[in-house]
């Protein structure tokens, strides 16, 4: 139940360098997805938090305190690790049981934990079991995760979790994590590279690449507020189109042109207005932002369907628009023809004008 | 995890035979001075000595039974002077176990404590150090016999049990050191990083998380050090008067009135190698794992 | 972590290790190095007198130590070849599956426990003019009668040595067929390799290691042979077979010639140091 902070921390090794003066706070209480590329940086991340690995320059606030100097036994941290870490000489029970037996709880209590632990996570069945190794990958992934979920630390370090269950049950396990969150009411830092599970799991969302923080919100400011172009890109499925372009100013108004269309985006551009030059600029749009349409309406960009995905409850339609193609995303089942003529519509509302250069996004 | 590949075709019954042909020469060249060996054990003086040699006899167990009682004289290898047993064979026996189990002991603790702190801390200067451990195999054995023998004597360590395990020792450490390093190589770290976060102090995880994971190679280097310490000679011999003699000096200076007692001889070195083959049949599948570490990496 | 405590216990873990290394090797070295420069006989009697390098001139100077050098090369490179080849084809031979398998490698690789003192000594019954059994077979099959010991003694003692140590290479070699993953010889049967090909492709890209490792390890323990030689001819017939090892030991411990004996011992450790560092080294450019 701590907060934790982050500041300008930085960790190398050798020569190359996982994270760079990195400066970021987990809200106490609440669940923050670290959300990245593998090799981002996350697991080192988590490491320096719980304290397995030292980092080079920084430091790491609990509650404004600094704890740089306690070694990680000492932290009261509880972290699950990518790679499970089981103990192969301890049976189920005692894996489970033995950050509690370090702690010194009695025996009673133990039992009862690990039972209370275990029944949450379905593997009852398996606690007796000798030897760690012969449990399958998901009954493996559970067991670490209930020897972290028995404690009772100041924080929950979660390094990609579910990434290796099957995906059905990944989906239960979303459902039991957004549980589980609410009612532990402990500050729980998750690290996953998949962005359907930050956006479902996550109270706040951090986003990491390449060692720095990128972005962090609430997964509506991911999600409709993107800052710049890697986040846009990164979270949403399908992801997001882009349109490369320029920008001119024509008179009063702003026009954008570029990929084979021309675009009047005076109404959306606001402040801006005054900034803009002839800038190269990419037009961002999320699939669900583009209504597509088969007759031919005023003020519609003409284009060319390509190819239907039907999902069930959306379809996911390929169309070239000018030079480039991009995908909408329609409600039902709906099959267009290869190569028809279809007319679209921007949401112009949900644009995105991302400055090519700098890859922000500006509005 | 490795899966052991062999051939397996399916071969003509010619082949098949010349194969057995070759394995039964084979093993016949390498076993039968072994085997003439123990026969010899079994013989008389006269049967010995006999030619052409015999291959049916009738065995006797004398020679097992003489050798643990009084001998008549035995001469000293090293000057030459005649001296009465006071004892039968039996005291080289228990010095070579004595010895070669301290060593063993001593050089797993000191061995594997230093793997460890090399395998996971990689104090400054593992490598070299590492290194410098192994190429104490280079030395030839005389170049240090020679310092360590007025050594031990100026330090009362000549001729005790005590100086000779320490030696060994010294002789068994590259293998222990070197063997449980690849073998604390293999934990993978985050087992330990997991046991850090639960609670558990370095002290702890190293016998409570490490150890009890490289068993497994405590089995293979304890079967190389037995192979290379049981029969060490040369320095036994510098550094022991009779009563912490070691089997293998024994057998060479058993020399009897006329001539050598071949029998006596073959009775002695046919009870010294029993445990070693026991022990090394017991610890084969460990011995060739441990030859493959660190060279060799399987799939 | 705190770091400073960790390294504290890091060291604290090597020091003894480190300890004995230095007690017992390094402290040694440096006195028998020290020794070398003087003139000492234990059974003269007096003290030690300071001559610079005059042992080794004397040694250097001496055609008696030169040959001395010469058949030590000529028991290794003949001992060291005989057991690689021969330890080879054991290894593709043992290779293979068949019954009684794990049998025929325990009794191949028995005369790897048998004391060398006692197989040295052992063997001198084996070869013996007058009764050995070794001396009857070839009699029964050339019709020769031959003192192995006193005419032939070095090829006695070769074949001792590749007797004693053929298994040890045997093991090696096996131990890194048998590491080879079995998917690259599956599909170097799909591609039908012929037999030369896939041993130069697969086989020996993986062994590789494991037979330089044994050469070298062989290489060296050879070099100082003791214990099978002197039990066997101690030395002789006259100076036959006096390997170098044995010549020191005759010089230290017969004649006490301390000083001088240490000289030599030095330049024998010398000489083995550079002959691994060339080992090793052409061995790394082999492999770049």
């Amino acid at each position: 139940m701590v907060e934790v902070a982050l500041k300008n921390l930085t960790k190398r090794y050798g020569k190359k360098v996982a994270v760079e003066r990195l400066s970021i706070t987990f809200p106490d209480n609440s669940l923050t997805v670290l959300l990245g590329p593998t090799g981002a940086g996350k697991t080192t991340i988590l490491k320096c938090i719980s304290g397995v690995l030292t980092p080079d320059e920084g430091d790491i606030l609990f509650d404004n305190v600094s704890v740089l100097t306690i070694p990680p036994w000492k932290r009261n941290v509880a972290q699950f690790f990518q790679t499970y870490a089981l103990y192969p000489h301890l049976s189920v029970f005692d894996n489970i049981a033995y950050p509690l037996r370090e702690r010194g709880l009695s025996k009673d209590e133990i039992v009862r934990r690990v039972k209370e632990v275990a029944e949450k996570l379905r593997i009852t069945y398996v606690l007796d079991r000798e030897n760690p190794a012969t449990l399958s990958g998901g009954e493996m992934q559970r067991v670490a995760l209930a020897r972290t979920l028995v404690r009772d630390p100041q924080v929950f370090l979660l390094d990609e979790p579910i990434s290796n269950l099957d995906a059905k049950l990944r989906e239960e396990m979303i459902y039991e994590f957004k549980r589980l969150a609410r009612e532990l009411r402990q500050t729980i830092i998750y690290a996953t590279p998949d962005h359907f599970e930050a956006l479902a799991v996550g109270e706040q969302i951090a986003i990491i690449k390449d060692g720095r923080l990128v972005q962090q919100g609430t997964p509506e400011d991911i999600y409709y507020k993107p800052s710049n172009i890697f986040v846009a890109t990164f979270v949403g499925s399908p992801p997001i189109n882009l349109l490369e372009g320029e920008v001119k100013k024509i008179d009063n108004s702003v026009i954008f042109q570029g990929s084979g269309i021309t675009l009047d985006i005076t109404d959306i551009v606001g402040e801006w207005i005054k900034k803009v030059s002839e800038d190269k600029v990419v037009l961002a749009i999320r699939p669900e932002d583009i209504f597509i349409l088969r007759e031919k309406q005023k003020d519609l960009l003409k284009a060319r369907a390509l190819v239907s995905e039907p999902l069930g409850h959306e379809t996911i339609v390929t169309c070239s628009l000018g030079e480039s193609e991009i995908r909408v995303t329609v409600k039902g089942f709906i099959n267009f023809n290869y190569g028809e003529d279809v007319w679209i519509k921007l949401n112009k509302q949900r644009i995105h004008v991302i400055d090519a250069k700098t890859g922000l996004v500006v509005l | 995890m490795t899966v052991t590949a062999r051939i397996v075709r399916r071969k003509s019954p010619v082949k098949r035979a010349l194969l057995y042909v070759a394995v039964i020469v084979v093993c016949l060249i390498f076993v039968f001075p072994v085997y003439w060996m123990v026969a010899t054990a079994f013989k008389t003086r006269a049967q010995a000595f006999s030619w052409p040699p015999l291959f049916i006899w009738e065995p006797t167990g004398r020679n097992f039974i003489d050798i643990f009682l009084k001998r008549q004289t035995e001469i000293e290898a090293i000057t030459g002077w005649e001296l009465e047993l006071a004892t039968g064979s039996e005291i080289f026996f228990y010095n070579s176990l004595i010895v070669t189990s301290g060593s063993i002991i001593l050089a797993l603790v000191i061995g594997t404590l230093a793997a460890y702190s090399f395998s996971r801390y990689r104090p400054a200067g593992t490598d070299t150090l590492m290194f410098f451990i192994l190429s104490t195999r280079m030395l030839p054995a005389i170049v240090v016999a020679i310092p360590i023998y007025f050594f031990y004597r100026a330090l009362g360590l000549y001729s005790t049990h005590v100086g000779l395990i320490l030696l060994y020792t010294m002789f068994n450490l590259p293998f222990a050191v070197w063997m449980m390093k690849s073998f604390f190589d293999e934990i993978p770290k985050d087992i330990e990083h997991a046991a850090m976060v639960d609670g558990t102090h370095p002290i702890k995880i190293f016998y409570k998380i490490a150890l009890p994971q490289v068993l497994v190679g405590l089995a293979a280097t304890i079967g190389f050090m037995i192979i290379n310490v049981w029969n060490e000679f040369l320095f036994s011999l510098l550094l022991t008067e009779r009563s912490v003699r070691t089997v293998p000096v024994a057998i060479a200076s058993t020399r009897g009135e006329v001539g050598i007692n071949w029998g006596l001889i073959a009775a002695l070195e046919t009870l010294y190698v029993l445990p070693a083959i026991i022990l090394i049949f017991l610890l084969q599948k460990y011995l060739l794992r441990g030859m493959t570490f660190g060279t060799v990496r399987g799939v | 972590m705190p770091t400073r405590s960790i390294n504290t216990f890091s060291i604290f873990l090597i020091v003894p290790a480190l300890s004995i290394v230095f007690f017992l090797v390094i402290f040694p070295l440096f006195w028998a190095l020290g020794l070398s420069f003087y003139s000492y006989n234990v059974l003269r009697g007096g003290l030690p007198v300071f001559i610079g390098l005059g042992n080794y001139g004397k040694i250097l100077g001496d055609p008696y130590i030169w040959e001395r050098f010469v058949i030590t090369a000529q028991f290794v490179v003949a001992s060291v070849v005989l057991e690689f080849l021969l330890g080879f084809a054991l290894a593709l031979l043992f290779y293979q599956e068949f019954k009684g398998r794990k049998l025929a490698i325990t009794l191949v690789t028995m005369p790897l426990l048998i004391a060398p003192i006692a197989s040295g000594i052992f063997f001198k019954y084996i070869y013996d003019a007058t009764f050995g059994i070794f001396t009857y077979v070839i009699q029964s099959s050339i019709g020769v009668k031959i003192n192995m010991t006193k005419d032939y003694a070095m090829l006695a003692i070769v074949l001792l040595d590749a007797w004693q140590w053929t298994p040890f290479m045997m093991l090696f070699i096996l131990a890194g067929l048998e590491a080879i993953p079995k998917h690259l010889l599956e599909s170097s049967e799909i591609d039908r390799l012929s037999r030369f090909n896939k041993f130069r492709v697969v086989i020996w890209p993986t062994i590789r290691p494991l037979v330089t490792l044994a050469l070298l390890f062989r290489t060296m323990d050879c070099f100082r042979t003791f214990d099978t030689v002197f039990a066997l001819t101690e030395g002789g017939p006259g100076a036959q077979t006096e390997l170098i090892s044995i010549h020191i030991y005759r010089v230290a411990f017969k004649y006490f010639r301390t000083g001088e004996a240490c000289a030599l011992a030095f330049i024998v450790l010398v000489i083995i140091i550079l002959l691994t560092n060339l080992y090793l080294r052409m061995v790394r450019r082999e492999a770049s």
